[in-house]
């Protein structure tokens, strides 16, 4: 499997899984109205991903999502930190701007289950 | 009831409100995912306008989605009573409410949720939410079953419903959430 590019729309955010970058871009609105289908193949090219690569760059620049993209979400961070023997070296950057404390508490929330290393860049 | 007279109901029930507030979003006839993203997105517009922080935005962003969502998932077709959905500025924050016709089985399954989310002290709600979330499994159609929890906890609890018995195993059911912003109208 190689990179992957997801074009956004009105209620699905932009994805862009660049392995020879090694990093993954989840960006826009995401309410897909099933986010279980939605992210499918993101999370299929994560478990090739991890396959060949150590290391991942998370970058979650979102505006809002709805709860079943939430827990796609969550099922995605948690394959990154819960099987040792393909255990990646992953670093979500969970970019919010400056005065949304309510988007970087659900980042602070993804931190906690999960125990993956985030970053809450401000985007400005 | 007549359509007309359903739509005038609501009308009295928007403008009797004891905090009537100001208005920016009324929706009313059925809902799907196209109309969801348009009020959330419309919602957005006149909360900038308003000064709204982008906190609350977010927040409320968030809590419409699940309100519109929940909708469209539990509601039931009626001959004359069509979902409604406002959102209002008051005094005392943001007022989202809906009202929409669902099954016996929608209402058991709801207000049993409700009462229990209800009954949490507010010091545990956040552990709770965690745990609940961590421990939620999505169905293949991509349902979590966390956005009544989602709406409760992001309204810190502020939420009233009311359910009536309409007929032949249907209900009314008003959702009232309340998200706590003091001064909203003052800016």
């Amino acid at each position: 499997m190689k990179s992957i590019h997801i074009d956004p729309t009105h209620s699905s955010p932009e994805v862009t899984f660049d392995f020879s970058e090694k990093k993954l871009t989840i960006k826009g609105i995401c309410t897909p109205e099933n986010p279980k289908l939605f992210f499918e193949p993101i999370i299929e090219a994560f478990e090739e991903y991890q396959k060949q690569y150590k290391e991942l760059t998370i970058d979650i620049f979102l505006d809002y999502f709805n709860t079943g993209s939430s827990k796609c979400l969550l099922n995605l961070f948690m394959k990154a930190s819960t099987n040792p023997e393909i255990k990646i070296n992953t670093i979500v950057n969970w970019i919010v701007d400056s005065e949304d404390s309510e988007l970087k508490e659900s980042g602070i929330i993804f931190e906690e289950i999960t125990g993956l290393k985030f970053n809450y860049p401000c985007q400005n | 009831m007549t359509q007309k007279q359903n739509i005038s109901e609501l009308i009295n029930t928007i403008t009797t409100h004891e905090e009537v507030g100001k208005h920016l979003l009324v929706l009313y006839g059925q809902i799907n995912q196209d109309v969801i993203i348009s009020a959330v997105k419309l919602t957005e517009r006149k909360l900038i306008l308003e000064k709204v922080p982008h906190n609350v935005i977010t927040k409320t962003k968030m809590v419409c989605t699940e309100i519109l969502q929940n909708i469209l998932k539990h509601q039931t077709k009626h001959e004359s009573l069509q979902p409604n959905f406002v959102v209002r500025l008051t005094d005392s924050g943001l007022s989202i409410t809906s009202c929409n016709i669902i099954s016996e089985e929608s209402k058991n399954f709801i207000s049993e949720k409700l009462e229990k989310y209800s009954k949490i002290e507010k010091e545990d709600f956040r552990e709770y939410y965690i745990e609940a979330f961590r421990s939620s499994t999505i169905s293949n159609t991509g349902n979590a079953g966390l956005g009544l929890l989602d709406i409760v906890y992001r309204s810190k609890q502020n939420v009233k419903y009311k359910m009536e018995n309409l007929s032949n195993n249907l209900f009314s059911f008003n959702l009232n959430v309340t998200i706590p912003q003091p001064l909203l109208l003052a800016n």
